[in-house]
């Protein structure tokens, strides 16, 4: 009976319809005014709003709403488990790697829609950690830490390809791409980066070069600037080491200690269109935001459970063109948009 | 006479502190051991720091010795950032403090500090897979308790009603200073447990009989062994 009517009122709806041009993406959050520094001061970073799950990132419009009466089922949605890493392509899409639902979150703003990658090809993805965007190839690059590959997805969450470390990687979390199409992969258990071509070719490894160590400790992300400088979390080492495009180390920033400028858990890394570097601290519950030259510039956020600007062990952390900062707070099951005012 | 009974004393002290040390504790030979928790370079397991020797800072982060006043914005107090699951978390100084209330942040207290390298990434082994922990400690209890194990909230009378009989309230010994329930009413991250034919990993109280051993934490809250084991549910 549903059906019936539902046909007749979308053959009468079909006929007499224009053409609804797609909606905005709601990036900011009005009823929030956040800003640090505190004011009176300029303000250097502003919240613009959170994504605690799929109610936040769909619209359902009134022909969704129709569909859904129509068919009696809506799809079924994910909240936010235990998200790590995100990717996003500046235009409201998301991509978020999230080991509790053991898939990617895909979320489409300006679409109203989310939809998941649950599989490469015929391989269940098992601990999804790491996500890196390339838009000009159009291409999404998974890692996961237990199944030790990196699995390439067109940007509709198709599968095309696993990729590895001609030794293997041990276990593959952070990932960045940079404007050439280059990929980055971290391993946390080989303390190394690995870095390839867009063909898949190994291009280089690289490690550590300050003494004593010479070699990282456990990293866990990284991110690359305009100018192709890499910047790794070397988590277990308590700092951030910088390197050339070439893969020539230039210095650290951090050590570690409990004050600003230091680092305890240091873990999501991202850097704006000035350059400055932003590292978020899962002990600390905060992100500091330094120079090239490693100068602490500013810490924001603290911890706390569910107001803007706290966070619960913060993870991963992206920077769009549009100089909007992508925060996992991972335990808060969220992510936290911010934007940098340069 | 005074040497002897000196060295009687010293002699007691080094037996007993010998003796006193389980097998596999993390400051056991002055932290050559292989806890896996040991992520120093005297620890004898492959994942470990090449020169770095003192073994607590991995989970106990020291204070920083240099103010850094950030640029941005006028001075800030450079005092330390809250990082009050890295340290001390039974000084009462600490714990007895608003931040660390009914009403902080999830997870908290010991856990916190676990969870913060077991993420899939630093560490792997334990993964978030539930729902929020509502910490109110009223009666607005909204979690359900019945999936398995979770942590960081406080076992109070609230609880132990809403849990019904079949769930015991353990003794304070099991729980932290803020009467939680954390990832150590289980573990011991000092000490290495499992080992040979010892299965349990971390095992608070462990001794010789695993099977023993487990069964008198599972008994500490649950009245019957439950069926399902080795879950963690944050």
């Amino acid at each position: 009976m549903r059906l019936l009517i539902g046909l007749v009122i979308t053959l009468a709806f079909t006929t007499g319809c224009t053409l609804i041009s797609a909606p905005e993406v709601q990036w900011v959050d009005s009823t929030t005014q956040l800003q640090w520094p505190a004011p009176p001061d300029k303000a250097r970073i502003i919240f613009l709003r959170d994504f605690k799950g799929p109610g936040d990132f769909e619209k359902t419009s009134s022909s969704q709403k129709f569909l859904t009466w129509l068919t009696g089922e809506r799809d079924k949605k994910l909240p936010f488990i235990a998200p790590y890493g995100i990717a996003a392509d500046g235009l409201g899409r998301i991509w978020v790697a999230d080991m509790g639902i053991r898939g990617v979150h895909q979320v489409d703003l300006a679409k109203g829609k989310v939809s998941y990658i649950f599989s490469a090809g015929n391989t269940p993805l098992t601990t999804p950690a790491g996500v890196a965007v390339d838009v000009d190839r159009q291409r999404l690059y998974v890692s996961d830490t237990t199944l030790a590959k990196v699995f390439l997805f067109d940007l509709e969450g198709r599968f095309l390809k696993e990729w590895d470390a001609p030794d293997n990687f041990g276990r593959p979390a952070g990932l960045a791409v940079d404007k050439f199409g280059q990929l980055y992969v971290v391993d946390a258990i080989k303390n190394r980066l690995s870095v390839f071509s867009p063909d898949g070719e190994l291009l280089r490894t690289i490690t550590s070069a300050i003494l004593p160590e010479l070699t990282f400790s456990t990293p866990s992300n990284v991110a690359v600037n305009a100018q192709g400088q890499i910047f790794v979390v070397d988590s277990m080492n308590f700092r951030v080491e910088f390197f050339s495009a070439r893969g020539e180390s230039l210095g650290t920033i951090g050590s570690i200690g409990d004050g600003p400028g230091y680092f305890a858990r240091p873990r999501g890394i991202a850097i704006d269109g000035d350059g400055h570097i932003y590292v978020a601290d899962a002990t600390f519950d905060n992100v500091q935001v330094f120079d090239n030259n490693g100068k602490l510039l500013l810490h924001f956020g603290q911890p706390g459970k569910k107001q803007p600007g706290e966070f619960s062990l913060p993870a991963g952390m992206t920077i769009d063109q549009h100089n909007r900062l992508y925060v996992v707070d991972s335990f808060n099951q969220r992510l936290q948009v911010f934007e940098y005012l340069p | 006479m005074k040497r002897f009974f000196f060295s009687i004393i010293i002699c007691t002290t080094l037996l007993w502190n010998e003796t006193s040390h389980a097998v596999g504790e993390l400051g056991e030979n002055n932290g050559f051991n292989n806890n896996p928790h040991n992520l120093s370079s005297r620890s004898g397991n492959t994942k470990k720091a090449v020169t770095e020797t003192q073994i607590c800072i991995f989970c106990h982060i020291p204070h920083g010795a240099v103010a850094n006043a950030p640029l941005w914005g006028r001075p800030d107090p450079t005092g330390s950032f809250d990082i009050r699951a890295g340290l001390g978390i039974s000084d009462p100084g600490i714990v007895n403090t608003t931040l660390y209330s009914t009403a902080a942040d999830y997870p908290n207290g010991a856990s916190k500090l676990c969870l913060s390298c077991h993420d899939g990434v630093t560490a792997m082994g334990i993964l978030a897979n539930g729902d929020e922990l509502d910490m109110s400690g009223g009666n607005a209890l909204q979690i359900d308790l019945a999936i398995s194990h979770p942590i960081s909230f406080v076992y109070n009378s609230n609880v132990k009603t809403h849990l019904g009989s079949s769930y015991l309230w353990p003794t304070t010994a099991y729980l932290d200073n803020n009467s939680r329930v954390q990832c150590t009413i289980c573990h011991q991250p000092h000490q290495d447990t499992k080992s040979g034919t010892y299965s349990l990993p971390f095992w608070r109280g462990a001794g010789t009989n695993d099977v023993t051993e487990y069964n008198a934490i599972c008994t500490a809250c649950h009245t019957a062994t439950p069926s399902i084991v080795n879950e963690h549910n944050f």
